[in-house]
């Protein structure tokens, strides 16, 4: 069947209909209330499951520092004097060298001695931090507190051997060891490389997945819904089958992104919000121990519209696939069996962009790139990593929007033939069937 | 205006559903398709609106193709449905939409057509009778006085009742105020009083010079409104024409005749057939009027009292099971 312009007749009424029911939906209400509250208490929970403590003030809250040095060791004046300057954590602190200190509540006194010891060889030196009975210092400025003066007085016993900053680093550099094979020898992996395209590609392989099956899901109750409801008999005298899928379509596109991004910004909200009251670096630095972070994007305009653009191509796929599946459906109680068909497809195309891109074979970045399904996870990782050009790319966009179209055309004309269809639940290959014979369905008369 | 039908034919495969089905409709008023299940009405009225392909032939709306996007069309479809957890009022500013309505006038029909049809209370449950609506103790306890009234929520399809819901597929059927309205059996599972009111809108939209075509198994109901029919049997069309023709062509054969005293024997001697009898009220199958006046003369001359001579063309309940044989049985 020829499909035209006015084959979409409609589909802006029918868009915006399944909108604003999806909203109005109690039980999507629900689902999103849960999630925005998981969302929200995502930052915190992990903060503090993490030992997140309270956040660090802007400057030291300890006025006075008195320091007793007990041992041979001569300390700095001028480290004192570098770590208080203008614009420092300390830079409301004194250190005092004083033997005999008044301690107030917000001083503390710090005695640097040589510890006692059995024997010779466990001699040591010993850094006591004092407080006042009734201290106001908080275990953060004392914790910060005990690391200074350990790099102070280390920094004085190298100081004393005359131990130059180049010869520091060579003592201190770090060093590994590894058994390879004689290839991986040869031809040495960028490990860093790597690990990069492996989280990258996990990272977007679990937002695909997670808008796709939220989609199919959606779309499968829109359409299944409408079918078992016997409204598409009087639907269809005032717009086509390709105007009411392909609304129902966009809308669930619409709904998805509307609730992620509410999501997201729930994220960001709650991270903003206990950032005023824990330290939340560590659930910011989550990404970047990953070995993600936006230098390696090389994020730009052209990168995000590339993700967003494979994003969308991505949904349309494993939505008209659902939309196909869904029509086959005459009762709510065949919904279940319908998405399973889609799901599996999702899971499918994400397993196997897992497994190529932890195998990092260049062949392999290159073909899953251009499979329409596994493209839709493959391509734009691999882009952005340098493992296929522009070019491939592209290539990969057009052969996926061929697919969209035909999978439109062929749901559409499926979609007519089987929109007053009852009965049991219609399989993909009486689907092929139908669609060759194109004048074949089930009527009640 | 007219409707032009012309030779429409739908098969599945090599199983025929509907051959060669043509009518016209060159005045307004109700054209109605009778026939046994599965006989091919609602297939027919499918063809007309588009939804299905035809194998051969036409649908003619002035003179050019029938399509529902040009032409304001109202359907009222066999397989009733409404989305059952969406509110009613969302449900028809949509089906308004979509055939063009827009949002404030969609508003003002709803508004005619829920006290038309009587679910105001439905739709517009805060303008519902003071009685009807919940009351709470207002809010503050002790130191409270007087009662709020509890917000009604408006009606979800699935809590109405099957009437109800018929009530507001009419409504979605009629809302775009349609030039055609295709009813496939309109009145099926009303109560008496809710089929009077549908007859009454029916009868009205007639009167505003609405085409109509209609599906029905009720015989009583199509004779009331019908002036033109087919009747469909196995897909295929047994009769046609216009209704009163029809019943001419098959001359007066019905006699309803009582008397005060039994007159089998007289009525046998005129080789007429007796259909039912009870207490000296009989219903007789006669050949023609001069049989009937053979019958009546006889009684005269016996000086036999009649008290009612009443001679009639066949229902069309009679024309139907004939034609269709003894696949009548689900005819009223």
């Amino acid at each position: 069947m020829k499909q035209n312009k006015s084959q979409l007749t409609g589909t802006g009424k029918v868009f915006s209909f399944t909108f604003l029911q999806f909203f109005k939906n109690k039980g999507n209400v629900i689902s999103l209330i849960l999630l925005m509250v998981m969302v929200l208490a995502s930052v915190p929970l992990m903060t503090l499951i993490g030992g997140g403590s309270t956040k660090k003030a802007d400057v030291s809250g300890i006025r006075t520092v008195y320091y007793t040095n007990e041992t041979s060791v001569p300390l700095s004046v001028e480290f004192f004097a570098y770590i208080t300057g203008a614009g420092s954590y300390y830079e409301n602190t004194s250190f005092v060298s004083d033997q005999n200190p008044a301690i107030s509540d917000l001083d503390v006194a710090v005695i640097f001695s040589e510890a006692q010891a059995a024997s010779a060889q466990n001699a040591g030196y010993e850094i006591r931090l004092i407080t006042a009975e009734n201290s106001a210092v908080t275990e953060d400025d004392l914790t910060a507190l005990e690391g200074l003066m350990t790099d102070v007085f280390n920094n004085a016993r190298l100081s004393a051997l005359q131990i130059t900053n180049d010869q520091l680093n060579m003592l201190m550099s770090n060093w590994n060891i590894e058994t390879e094979d004689l290839s991986d020898y040869l031809n040495p992996k960028d490990e860093n490389k790597w690990s990069t395209q492996y989280f990258l590609q996990l990272a977007y392989d679990i937002i695909v997945m997670m808008l796709s099956i939220f989609s199919v899901s959606y779309i499968t109750r829109a359409i299944v819904e409408e079918k078992s409801s016997k409204l598409v008999e009087v639907l269809m005298v005032s717009v086509k089958p390709l105007a009411l899928i392909v609304g129902k379509i966009l809308a669930a596109l619409a709904y998805v992104f509307v609730m992620f991004t509410m999501l997201i910004a729930g994220y960001a909200i709650s991270y903003y919000v206990t950032g005023l009251f824990l330290d939340v670096s560590a659930t910011g630095n989550l990404f970047t121990q990953l070995g993600i972070s936006v230098d390696l994007f090389h994020m730009g305009a052209f990168p995000i519209l590339t993700i967003l653009f494979s994003l969308l191509l991505g949904f349309l796929t494993f939505a008209i696939i659902s939309g196909l599946s869904a029509t086959g459906c005459s009762t709510t109680e065949d919904m279940q069996s319908a998405m399973n068909g889609s799901t599996f497809l999702i899971m499918f195309g994400y397993l196997i962009s897992i497994f190529s891109g932890s195998a990092d074979i260049p062949v392999v970045n290159r073909i899953v790139s251009l499979i329409p399904i596994l493209s839709t996870y493959t391509a734009p990782v691999n882009y952005m990593m340098g493992n296929i050009g522009i070019i491939t790319l592209i290539l990969s966009w057009i052969l996926q929007i061929a697919v969209i179209v035909l999978l439109a055309l062929f749901c559409a004309r499926i979609y007519e033939n089987l929109l007053m269809y009852r009965g049991s639940r219609v399989k993909f290959s009486q689907m092929l069937s139908m669609a060759k014979q194109s004048q074949t369905g089930k009527e009640k008369d | 205006m007219s409707l032009v039908v012309n030779d429409l034919s739908k098969k599945y495969g090599e199983k025929t559903v509907l051959d060669h089905l043509s009518f016209r409709m060159d005045k307004p008023g109700v054209y109605a398709l009778l026939g046994t299940n599965g006989a091919g009405k609602t297939t027919a009225i499918r063809m007309i609106l588009g939804m299905l392909a035809k194998n051969s032939g036409e649908v003619l709306w002035n003179d050019k193709p029938l399509d529902t996007a040009t032409c304001n069309v109202g359907y009222l479809a066999e397989e009733r449905g409404l989305y059952p957890k969406y509110p009613l009022m969302d449900q028809l500013i949509y089906f308004a939409g979509l055939r063009g309505v827009s949002k404030a006038e969609a508003k003002k029909r709803i508004r005619y057509w829920a006290k038309r049809l009587e679910v105001e209370e439905y739709l517009y449950p805060d303008a519902a009778p003071a009685a009807a609506t919940t009351t709470k103790p207002a809010k503050g306890g002790l130191f409270a006085s007087g009662t709020r009234t509890k917000k009604q929520k408006p009606k979800l399809a699935d809590q109405l009742s099957k009437g109800n819901q018929q009530k507001i597929q009419l409504m979605t059927a009629l809302i775009s105020d349609p030039e055609l309205i295709i009813l496939d059996e309109p009145l099926s599972g009303l109560d008496p009083v809710n089929a009077d009111l549908f007859k009454e809108i029916i009868r009205e939209e007639i009167s505003k010079g609405k085409y109509l075509i209609m599906s029905s198994h009720q015989m009583a109901t199509v004779e009331e409104f019908c002036t033109d029919i087919t009747i469909l049997n196995h897909s295929k069309v047994v009769l046609q024409g216009h209704l009163n023709e029809i019943k001419k062509s098959y001359g007066r054969v019905n006699l309803s005749l009582k008397a005060e005293q039994d007159i089998t024997d007289y009525i046998n001697a005129c080789g007429i057939r007796i259909v039912s009898e009870k207490e000296y009220e009989y219903r007789l199958k006669v050949s023609g009027e001069e049989q009937a006046n053979e019958l009546l003369g006889t009684l005269i001359n016996h000086k036999i009292p009649v008290i009612t001579f009443d001679l009639r063309e066949p229902s069309l309940h009679e024309i139907f099971v004939e034609k269709v044989g003894g696949e009548s049985h689900e005819t009223e």
